[in-house]
């Protein structure tokens, strides 16, 4: 049985809430105890709205937020337990694509500078002509013309732009990817290439993949296992035909009746709007809006429970619900 | 880099204004250097037959002379040279240790950009004159001295100003992205915060010159710049005051010439930054 | 001018919308007709660079100044393009809604809800302020904002984004429009909230029956809401048709390959996602050809040199495609 390559364990990142900060107690829960593992060259989607604290959580496994509790095992080693020079080395073998592909590169530099940048942080003493060879071997890869390497990143479209932001990414074979909303942006049509492009490399390089979206079919499409995010916390985890076929949690039924009512007729199955930080809820954090609360959802904070030794779910009545089909 | 820059460039000469400007800048320097060198006076030659004669082409007293007789075209042309050199270099120096500087506490953050933002306020609060004249006190009046207490001055605006472009661009997702490319700090700052900083310097570089020599103009004033026998426009503009009412034209050239270069340079500045705003969505 | 219920409340004809020097120029919409009657909703569907949102800002007169203006759009046979401000004043926000795809960019920060609510019916209703705040308070509730009352004390950001949805739709329905422009209403918002956004507005369409023209890249929604599609791409309108069969009437390839995008309508979920190579062209590409053809799979020599039109010619179905799929 091999041991995962990322196991996360009870991660909490905290903002202080300015309001309370004269009496110093309170701080709203961006992420809130959430653990999970991810295996080598496996797909983790992960889903959830506005407040889920999903951009939250893989900014602070990458350590680009500080941490107030938990663990993040990166083979075995404690992420947030090194100092910062080691942190950097390991930066090599995690990688992150962000959602708006031209802020994520920057304006003064030729594709080609952008592209060096790994190289040259973690390969110095590469000659020029080697170096050259990668970046054009790079551009290949993510389908662009080698002779794109002396434009500026306002001269591509979005999605083009996107396969620079990968290319940079890749460039040094990372084990694991983090895609943060990375296709949101693009046109629909242009969404497929990039996640079909995506799905190849993982194949290719054997990289892990822990891909976010509020994009259920995009999900669908790419990922092994998805986990669902609401208000900081972790509700449900499953394999992903599972999860979309006999969802358990009531806020994971809610999103896939979503997705499915635009083009038919059944009523929404959420009311309100989604949890932000900005309550910090005793108990379920679904329950001002779940269908289904009872007054015990609000008193205690659900357990993970297993219905499947694969299948998670934090909800006091997942018992009696009828799963989603 | 060397795209966004050329297009800066095409867009400024496509504006007449800030063409003009710079021109005429450039002629204003060139006369400095060369003018001089066609007029057979010297600076501090006191032709005693001629004092205070209006601008005449006899003996080539072209912009005419001064109480002492000195020709005021070779001195008016050498002042510009001295207030141009000063306010360029006080500017360089000025712009080198502002940005890097701000860039650091931009940068940085948290209690460390804290406290250089602090020490700038407080340095920003000194009467700058009451050391310029205590340290001449001490030191006399040394030309080295004069070029270090202008920048003095200069240095800490820019600091402010580049720190605050620091900050904004801390927060633009491709340092983001950097960081998580394992990028050290030292990195970061020298090849994604500067470069986009360098826009915002070069357009503030361009409206700092005319303030150094107006500040220098202004402690010459005073007397506590350029001594005499040398000229800058400054202290050639209080010789001319004295004179304001007898013979004008003594306060008259050397303060016009000083008004059009600052003109120049501010129109400049403004062209410079209107060509080197990103492109319009 | 009696207006017969008939006859499209709005009708835009052959609109083209253009920037930038003759030399150098950027048609952003070019040739564009449609037609939107009350009580009916036309959904438009574009990509990023269809020009679609173009389509309705000039429709409402909020295009740039340096923008180039062709064609006809005519609201209750009054001509649009020509008026003068005072017009448009009249018109917009009364008679002309327009929901827009950000709401709190679109609502002002500093005023209270029941302020820009208010202001609308004191303006074109000429009611005094007492009453514009009943009416307002009445419309919050018909948009299904839990507090109304709080609601009208409120300034923007104080709302959640689905409420300033709600907000942002209220403000159109005040004066009983005859036409409701909504540019990507959803498009900014939680998927979960989209679904109750969505229930509002068809719900809206049935007491309202104003004509509703409804702008999204997203085919389901659209499909969802709309009786009729118009399906845009570089700047022109390349198939006309019906929801009622969409998915299996769709002749343009460009639509067949947005449906197949569209996994809510397709159902398909697994294995590699549908996807068209290429990109839109940009606005500064010249008008030989079909402007589909680099990207299409049925192109031929034809697609390169002649440029489909609109077929048949003042139809409600029509496709411009010389190799349009059989039904």
């Amino acid at each position: 049985m091999n041991a995962p390559l990322l196991q996360v364990e009870e991660l909490s990142v905290r903002f202080p809430d300015r309001r309370r900060r004269m009496r110093k107690t309170g701080s709203l829960a961006a992420v809130d105890a959430v653990s999970f593992t991810l295996a080598a060259g496996e797909t983790l989607g992960l889903v959830g709205e506005s407040g889920s604290g999903k951009s939250t959580l893989v900014r602070a496994i990458l350590r680009l937020l500080p941490v107030d509790s938990g663990r993040v095992l990166w083979r075995g080693e404690d992420l947030l337990a090194l100092d910062r020079q080691s942190m950097r080395r390991r930066r090599r073998e995690m990688q992150i694509v962000f959602q708006d592909p031209l802020a994520s590169l920057d304006p003064r530099m030729t594709v080609r500078e952008i592209l060096a940048e790994p190289l040259r942080i973690f390969e110095p003493g590469l000659d020029r002509g080697e170096r050259e060879r990668r970046i054009a071997a790079g551009l290949e890869r993510v389908g662009l013309a080698a002779d794109m390497v002396a434009r500026f990143p306002h001269e591509f479209s979005g999605g083009q732009c996107q396969r620079i932001a990968i290319a940079r990414a890749v460039m040094l074979a990372p084990k694991m990817l983090i895609c943060d909303e990375a296709v949101s942006s693009l046109d629909v049509s242009i969404q497929g290439q990039i996640v079909n492009l995506l799905a190849d490399l993982q194949r290719e390089l054997g990289m892990a993949m822990i891909f976010i979206s509020h994009n259920l079919s995009v999900i669908r499409h790419i990922s092994h296992r998805v986990a669902v995010l609401y208000a900081g916390r972790l509700v449900e985890q499953a394999p992903g035909d599972r999860l979309f076929k006999a969802a358990l949690h009531p806020y994971t039924k809610a999103l896939l009746a979503a997705e499915a009512l635009l083009d038919t007729a059944p009523r929404a199955a959420a009311s309100g709007d989604p949890l932000g930080a900005a309550a910090a809820p005793r108990g379920c954090g679904f329950a001002n809006r779940c269908a289904e609360a009872r007054s015990a959802c609000s008193l205690a904070v659900p357990a993970w429970e297993s219905a499947t030794p694969e299948h998670l779910v934090a909800c006091h009545r997942w018992r009696e619900l009828p799963p989603r089909l | 880099m060397s795209g966004l820059w050329s297009a800066a460039r095409d867009r400024l000469r496509l504006n007449p204004v800030a063409r003009t400007a710079f021109y005429l800048i450039v002629f204003v320097a060139l006369l400095s250097l060369v003018g001089p060198l066609l007029n057979p006076n010297h600076f501090d030659t006191l032709d005693w037959a001629h004092p205070a004669t209006p601008p005449s082409v006899l003996h080539a007293h072209w912009f005419g002379t001064d109480r002492l007789g000195r020709d005021l075209f070779v001195r008016t042309l050498d002042g510009t040279r001295i207030s141009l050199a000063i306010g360029l270099f006080a500017t360089a120096v000025s712009l080198l240790v502002g940005a890097l500087y701000g860039a650091i506490a931009g940068y940085a953050g948290g209690r460390l950009d804290r406290l250089m933002m602090r020490g700038v306020e407080i340095l920003s609060g000194l009467p700058l004159i009451f050391f310029v004249i205590f340290l001449t006190v001490l030191f006399g009046h040394h030309a080295l001295l004069l070029f270090l207490s202008i920048a003095a001055v200069g240095w800490l605006t820019t600091a402010r100003i580049v720190r605050g472009q620091t900050l904004s661009i801390r927060r633009q997702e491709f340092v983001e992205a950097a960081i998580a490319g394992g990028a050290s700090s030292f990195r970061i700052i020298r090849k994604h915060v500067l470069p986009n900083v360098i826009g915002t310097v070069v357009v503030y570089a361009t409206l700092t010159v005319p303030q150094m020599i107006l500040y220098e103009s202004f402690l010459s004033f005073l007397g506590l710049g350029v001594q005499e026998p040398h000229a800058s426009l400054g202290s050639l503009i209080a010789d001319g005051a004295a004179e304001m009412e007898a013979a004008p034209w003594i306060l008259l050239i050397p303060g016009g010439l000083l008004a059009v270069l600052l003109l120049c340079f501010n129109l400049f500045g403004d062209g410079l930054r209107d060509a080197l705003e990103p492109r319009e969505s | 001018m009696p207006v017969d219920s008939a006859d499209p409340a709005l009708q835009v004809d052959a609109l083209s919308v253009e920037y930038g020097s003759p030399a150098d120029v950027s048609r952003v919409v070019r040739d564009v007709s449609l037609a939107v009657r009350r009580g009916e909703c036309l959904g438009i569907v574009g990509e990023s660079g269809s020009g679609k949102s173009q389509i309705v800002l000039a429709v409402m007169g909020l295009l740039d100044a340096h923008a180039r203006t062709r064609g006809s759009v005519k609201f209750r046979g009054e001509q649009l393009l020509s008026a003068t401000t005072a017009t448009l004043n009249r018109l917009r926000g009364a008679k002309l809604a327009m929901i827009f795809q950000d709401p709190l960019a679109a609502l002002t920060p500093h005023l209270k809800i029941g302020v820009q609510l208010g202001e609308i019916l004191v303006r074109h209703a000429q009611m005094s302020w007492r009453e514009a705040d009943e009416r307002s308070l009445a419309m919050l509730q018909r948009v299904r904002i839990a507090d109304p009352k709080q609601c009208l004390r409120q300034y923007p950001h104080e709302l959640s984004g689905g409420m300033r949805q709600r907000v942002m739709i209220a403000m159109s329905l005040l004066c009983e429009p005859d036409i409701v422009i909504a540019d990507e209403p959803t498009t900014a918002l939680d998927v979960t909230v989209q679904a109750q956004i969505v229930d509002l507005l068809r719900a809206m369409r049935q007491d309202f029956q104003m004509g509703l023209v409804l702008i999204s890249h997203d085919l389901g929604l659209i499909a969802g809401l709309a009786d009729r599609i118009a399906v845009v791409y570089a700047g022109r309108v390349v198939e006309n048709l019906a929801v009622a069969d969409l998915a299996r009437s769709a002749r343009h390839p460009y639509t067949a390959a947005l449906i197949e995008c569209a996994p809510t309508l397709t159902g398909r979920t697994q294995g590699r996602m549908p996807t068209l190579p290429g990109q839109p062209p940009s606005p500064e590409t010249s008008d030989e050809g079909c402007a589909f053809a680099p990207r299409c799979a049925r192109a031929q020599a034809r697609c390169g040199v002649e440029r489909p039109a609109l077929s048949p010619p003042d139809a409600a179905t029509q496709v411009a495609c010389h190799f349009p799929l059989s039904p």
